[in-house]
């Protein structure tokens, strides 16, 4: 009888639905603007609010740009869920986009926030506009409003993929942002107005030496990027072939071995690139397809274009003093004595390091 | 506890092995025993094997005792300084107690309900203790066998979401850090064993037999603390330090597609593992206070216990100057030394030299 009663307080006590919020009384938040001007935190939402009636679901309906403001993040997460009359959610939300300005002078303010939010999940994207984020995520029309989450979420999902497109989602970022010596890569993109219609589009990438901006990568360096961190896959590479013309290569599998050494004090980096590309040739008439010698030759150029983008991937990065490929783990693995002494000057020192590229590309018909 | 229990050494082990566990999932970063650098993985094999030897050690003069515990040895020198290591005893593991009790309320303000009181928590994690410690020791180590095979499972789930997202270069010499800081990593995770210890004290109450399983379950247990010390240095890599929960944080980053998240299994896993850490050192402090006190006055001992570890686990939820020494105590591996090996030897040894022992 004591266990059963025992049994009946422990029942009272099963915390349950404990704070927890029916969903149609939360703003889901899909996409995030953050700006800072004036002294105060703008945001600028992309909230979903659900009904909760299946026959009235309507998307565009339900989907409203809402702004607020507030002197921290948290206060104006909390300003946007007094105007929407529901309690704001993160953990629904696909990315974020900070304005250039403020990503210069506040992402350490954005990174704590998102790194202490217990909702935000790890896949997130974020992503820095070019000029201001709310320029972007607020288009005057509804149309342009659906057209610009829609060209958002082809990026996003190219981020969080990791195909094409340089990983932005906030655990790659929060990895390197929080390792001494540690370069960070952040997607950058810019409005495109096409007509009527506003888009989003990729344009190059953002680096960061934890707070501190260290340049910019162009689109050359953004696909160099991807090659030395052995991603990409997916993407297209394109080759000019004097008697074959202008051909498209699909990146099927990229592999990158770095090997490290210190000589005379310098470091140097001996990366080989394993490339497998995928051909799709548009005739069936064995007269037409390629020959053995235009696929070895092929081949070459592949390899010579892959290793141009990742040399200037490097020097560009090198350049501005900002390892955004990860290259000091090497070091730190291969080299300790080196990395101890150099680590908290790291952004000095890899612009006088040396890389040596070597590309070995292997060209495969569709279906081959 | 003291009727006697009737289930074998294996899913008494089961029940430790999952105690041990409890160290690598309430990582909260610098201060507690570090498990995100390479370090700490030749660290935590280290201290298995010490912490096997000690094991030894304490099986050893268990099986010298006979019938008694370590606990009843100390009792029975007969002096007062054999009273004060039984106290001692019952006193380290209280706080070891009161520690699980805090992680619990803590867990569940900070991360899973942030808005929430703590009082509630305190309330039905110590509910729960008494009600595991009522139905028995037996039930709880039954219990903890289903669970190991259930955190191997989620482990394994996890692991495969993670596998995209893990950067092996992340892993370096384990003697990277320094002689000091291996020593170190050695000294934190060996503390981690103690329940280990525990569990040598109290198998006389405990059936035999499975001692090739219960060497299993030990592996077992090294096992999964490795993987997890792995998959937190090569997926979180820098980041780990700003997380509260890096092992909370490792489960949300598994993508394996359907569900996309799977942090509610760490929450789940946490709790039990909680729960049944705590219940197991309510159980010994109970043990201690029984051996201590008279027969009439012990009656309440368990109640008395927990509601006063759930009253000691509130202060520490509304101090913080109090909740930063008392884990900056309990992260120094003082009471968990002193109640797994020094007090037991000592008082131990001189039980048995001094021959006050029934066998």
């Amino acid at each position: 009888m004591r266990r059963v009663a025992l049994l009946g307080l422990v029942l009272c006590l099963l915390t349950g639905c404990l704070g927890g919020q029916d969903i149609r009384e939360r703003a889901l938040i899909q996409l995030m603007g953050i700006d800072y001007t004036e002294g105060v935190f703008h945001l600028t939402l992309q909230i979903f609010s659900p009904n909760g009636q299946s026959e009235e679901i309507n998307t565009e309906e339900q989907r409203q740009v809402v702004t607020a403001m507030g002197d921290t993040l948290s206060q104006a997460l909390q300003d946007a869920s007094l105007r929407v009359g529901r309690a704001a959610f993160l953990g629904d939300c696909r990315a974020i986009v900070v304005g250039e300005r403020t990503a210069r002078n506040h992402l350490k303010d954005i990174m704590r926030f998102l790194s202490s939010n217990e909702e935000v999940y790890p896949q997130m994207v974020l992503l820095i506009a070019a000029g201001q984020a709310q320029d972007i995520l607020n288009p005057q029309t509804e149309d342009n409003q659906v057209v610009v989450a829609s060209s958002l979420e082809n990026i996003t999902g190219s981020a969080v993929a990791k195909e094409a497109m340089c990983p932005s989602d906030l655990l790659t970022l929060a990895r390197s942002y929080y390792t001494e010596g540690a370069g960070t890569a952040i997607l950058r993109v810019r409005r495109q107005d096409a007509g009527e219609q506003v888009t989003f589009v990729p344009d190059g990438v953002a680096l960061y030496n934890r707070d501190t901006p260290a340049g910019r990568l162009d689109d050359i360096g953004h696909r160099g990027m991807l090659t030395l961190r052995g991603l990409g896959r997916g993407s297209l590479l394109h080759v000019d072939d004097a008697h074959l013309g202008r051909l498209a290569l699909q990146i099927k599998r990229l592999s990158v071995s770095i090997k490290t050494a210190i000589t005379d004090g310098r470091p140097r980096f001996d990366i080989t690139v394993k490339a497998e590309l995928l051909l799709a040739e548009m005739s069936d008439n064995p007269a037409d397809r390629l020959s053995a010698a235009d696929i070895s030759r092929l081949q070459d150029l592949a390899g010579l274009a892959i290793r141009a983008d990742a040399l200037s991937a490097f020097e560009q990065a090198a350049a501005q003093g900002c390892d955004a490929f990860g290259l000091y783990r090497y070091l730190r693995r291969d080299q300790p004595a080196y990395w101890k002494q150099h680590a908290a000057n790291w952004p000095a020192h890899i612009r006088e390091a040396d890389c040596a590229i070597a590309v070995d590309a292997h060209v495969a018909r569709v279906g081959d | 506890m003291d009727k006697g229990i009737r289930i074998g050494q294996v899913e008494f082990f089961a029940l430790f092995t999952l105690a041990r566990l409890f160290g690598s999932l309430t990582y909260v970063g610098e201060g507690s025993m570090p498990i995100d650098t390479s370090t700490a993985l030749l660290g935590q094999l280290c201290a298995a094997l010490l912490a096997w030897g000690a094991f030894g050690l304490v099986t050893g003069l268990v099986r010298l005792a006979g019938t008694q515990t370590p606990v009843q040895l100390c009792f029975l020198t007969g002096k007062p300084s054999g009273r004060a290591a039984t106290a001692l005893l019952g006193g380290c593991s209280f706080l070891v107690m009161v520690q699980v009790i805090n992680s619990f309320e803590r867990y569940f303000t900070s991360t899973v309900y942030p808005e929430a009181s703590g009082f509630i928590f305190i309330l039905w994690c110590i509910a729960v203790l008494i009600f595991f410690n009522v139905m028995g020791l037996d039930a709880l180590s039954r219990m903890s066998n289903l669970l190991l095979l259930g955190l191997v499972l989620v482990l394994i789930v996890v692991t495969a979401g993670l596998w995209s997202v893990a950067e092996p270069v992340e892993l370096i010499s384990p003697f990277y850090e320094g002689p000091m800081a291996l020593l170190s990593s050695i000294y934190r995770s060996f503390v981690d064993w103690g329940d280990l210890i525990v569990m040598a004290m109290m198998l006389p109450m405990v059936g035999g037999g499975g001692r090739r399983a219960a060497r299993g379950v030990f592996g077992a247990a090294i096992v999964v603390a490795e993987l997890i010390s792995v998959l937190v240095i090569t997926v979180l890599g820098g980041a780990s330090r700003m997380q509260l929960y890096p092992v909370h944080a490792l489960f949300s980053a598994a993508d394996i597609w359907v569900p996309t998240r799977v942090d509610f299994l760490f929450m789940m896993l946490f709790m039990t593992v909680c729960l049944l850490k705590g219940a197991l050192h309510l159980a010994f402090v109970d043990h201690a206070l029984k051996t201590l006190l008279p027969v009439g006055r012990a009656q309440h001992s368990l109640g008395a216990a927990a509601l006063t570890a759930g009253v000691a686990a509130f202060a520490l939820s509304r101090s913080h100057w109090l909740a930063s020494n008392f884990i900056a105590l309990m992260n120094s591996g003082a009471p968990m030394l002193l109640m797994t090996l020094i007090i037991p030897l000592l008082w131990g040894t001189a039980a048995l030299l001094s021959g006050r022992h029934p066998s």
